[in-house]
């Protein structure tokens, strides 16, 4: 019961917020005659979602999986990367602004090329997931074994640990509350990325994921099923934010402040 | 002479910081093999800059720094613990073996834990620790690879009175029957005329010799600080580290 306690004790505030928003977007829309086409209310969007029940969680298992691929990609490799940038420091001096530019350009500009690199389907939504959030992690990871303590690194000096050794026993460990930090912006924007990737990289018809709901249904003013669509996709947002933090909660409740 | 244990000879070591700030002026130290010698000497006076050019964290800039042995297995004992946070102190004390690569490492850590008084706590993470047995862990980490040349840098200076003092006569036990070469420094005379074989003192920057006291009171007990001649000597330290610092009583 103490578990449950906590628990609504940290959810009924925002469970408070999303009530009055709900509440007050249902009011609005039937006060001032808004049309569906311009914004369904949320009975409708909730209509909507139960219509189409297997065809929309069928998509959303769809994205889901585009955006973990992509997740995993942009985590795994905006830790190597950020290590191996922080091990050569010739290579950080090199990449590392380069690496901006996976912040700089935008999504929606290299979308189509993606199609063109990496085909129809799958691989180029999870490139797009990758690309748009593999940089909080390059730069959180960097920034985590940058600050390392220096005394401890004069520990491992002394003790003669090689660059890999003190990278795993020192380096790593000690980044991982920053690094959690960029996973978990990097969670919200794969969700974005993997979206965006749909909107042109992905197949119609039956194996449509999300984002091709969306575009399919704007072009039938189904403003109700994009809004459907889109509160689907802001929950598979949450729902790996969640698991992220979830994750970071179980590596670091033992040793770290933020989470004790 | 103790055989396993090396000398330090540091013949004219000049060391300067920002290429002209004199930090150590022509300093020229005989260590013997097997004492515990302490640099006592004011703040700032270069003390710690002495012993990490002895432990290799620096160079100096002029003379040199011999061993009688190749390379002597050495550890430090920081001003501070480092410990690993994430790590148990059993896993914190393990380390210098495990970067060893050396296996079979659960006896001696058992060992070196229940030298030092951590048996029940070799679970426990730092933060769970007070600072009195974060100190300790730091120590037996140093202690457990059976270094040949200990390097300590004020390690109690933070601590409170008592659990310095108490920690001062755990030191002295676990160097009793060591063949360890140690090299302390401190603020507190009383703590340097406890442990030391023989205490230097270091003048104000830059530092030199002022004065070297050989201490010999046999087995190091507590009530060893209540005797006439520990609190003799403590004043006539003290009175030569007032000298070294230009002034007197």
């Amino acid at each position: 019961m103490n578990g449950f306690f906590r628990m609504w004790f940290f959810l009924w505030p925002p469970m408070l917020v999303v009530a009055f928003l709900v509440v007050g977007w249902q009011v609005l829309v039937l006060m001032m005659g808004v049309p569906p086409y311009m914004l369904p209310s949320p009975w409708q969007v909730g209509e909507a979602l139960l219509e189409q029940p297997q065809r929309l969680l069928a998509a959303s298992s769809r994205t889901a999986i585009a955006m973990l691929m992509g997740f995993l990609c942009s985590a795994i490799g905006g830790v190597v990367l950020g290590s191996c940038l922080t091990l050569v420091p010739l290579a950080r001096r090199g990449i590392y602004p380069l690496t901006l530019i996976l912040q700089m350009v935008p999504l929606v500009a290299i979308a189509p090329m993606l199609v063109v690199w990496f085909g129809w389907g799958i691989p180029s939504v999870v490139a797009a997931a990758c690309i748009v959030s593999i940089f909080p992690v390059i730069a959180s990871t960097l920034d985590g074994l940058q600050s390392v303590d220096p005394g401890l690194k004069e520990l491992f000096r002394i003790y003669g640990a090689g660059r890999m050794k003190t990278w795993m026993l020192l380096g790593f460990p000690s980044s991982l509350p920053s690094i959690f930090t960029g996973l978990r912006i990097a969670a919200g924007l794969a969700v974005i990325g993997a979206i965006v990737g749909e909107f042109v990289g992905s197949y119609g018809g039956d194996s449509a994921p999300l984002g091709s709901v969306i575009t399919s249904a704007l072009k039938q003013t189904r403003t109700d099923v994009v809004f459907a669509a889109i509160i689907l996709a802001a929950g598979l947002g949450f729902a790996l934010f969640g698991m992220v933090n979830l994750l970071g909660w179980w590596c670091l409740r033992r040793w770290h402040t933020s989470v004790r | 002479m103790n055989l396993m244990a090396p000398s330090v000879i540091l013949r004219d070591v000049v060391k300067r910081f920002d290429g002209d700030v004199d930090v150590v002026d022509h300093l020229n130290l005989e260590i013997s093999a097997g004492h515990f010698v302490v640099l006592l000497g004011p703040t700032g006076c270069g003390k710690t800059t002495v012993l990490r050019m002895v432990g290799g964290l620096e160079q100096p800039d002029q003379g040199q720094i011999d061993f009688s042995q190749a390379v002597p297995q050495t550890s430090f004992c920081f001003q501070e613990p480092r410990l690993l946070p994430w790590r148990t102190v059993e896993q914190n004390v393990v380390l210098p073996l495990e970067l060893a690569k050396q296996t079979e490492t659960d006896r001696r850590v058992r060992e070196v834990l229940e030298l030092v008084g951590l048996t029940d706590a070799a679970q426990r993470l730092p933060a769970a620790l007070s600072g009195g047995m974060k100190m300790r862990t730091s120590l037996a980490r140093a202690l457990v690879a059976d270094p040949k040349l200990l390097l300590l840098d004020e390690p109690f200076g933070a601590l409170d009175e008592v659990t310095r003092f108490r920690l001062d006569e755990d030191v002295a036990r676990l160097m009793r029957d060591r063949e360890t070469t140690v090299l302390m420094v401190t603020h507190s005379i009383q703590e340097a005329v406890f442990l030391a074989d023989e205490v230097i003192v270091l003048s104000s920057r830059p530092a030199c010799i002022v004065k070297r006291f050989q201490i010999d009171f046999g087995e190091r007990v507590p009530e060893l600080r209540a005797t006439p001649e520990f609190a003799a000597m403590t004043s006539e330290i003290y009175q030569s580290l007032l000298a070294g610092m230009g002034e007197s009583l």
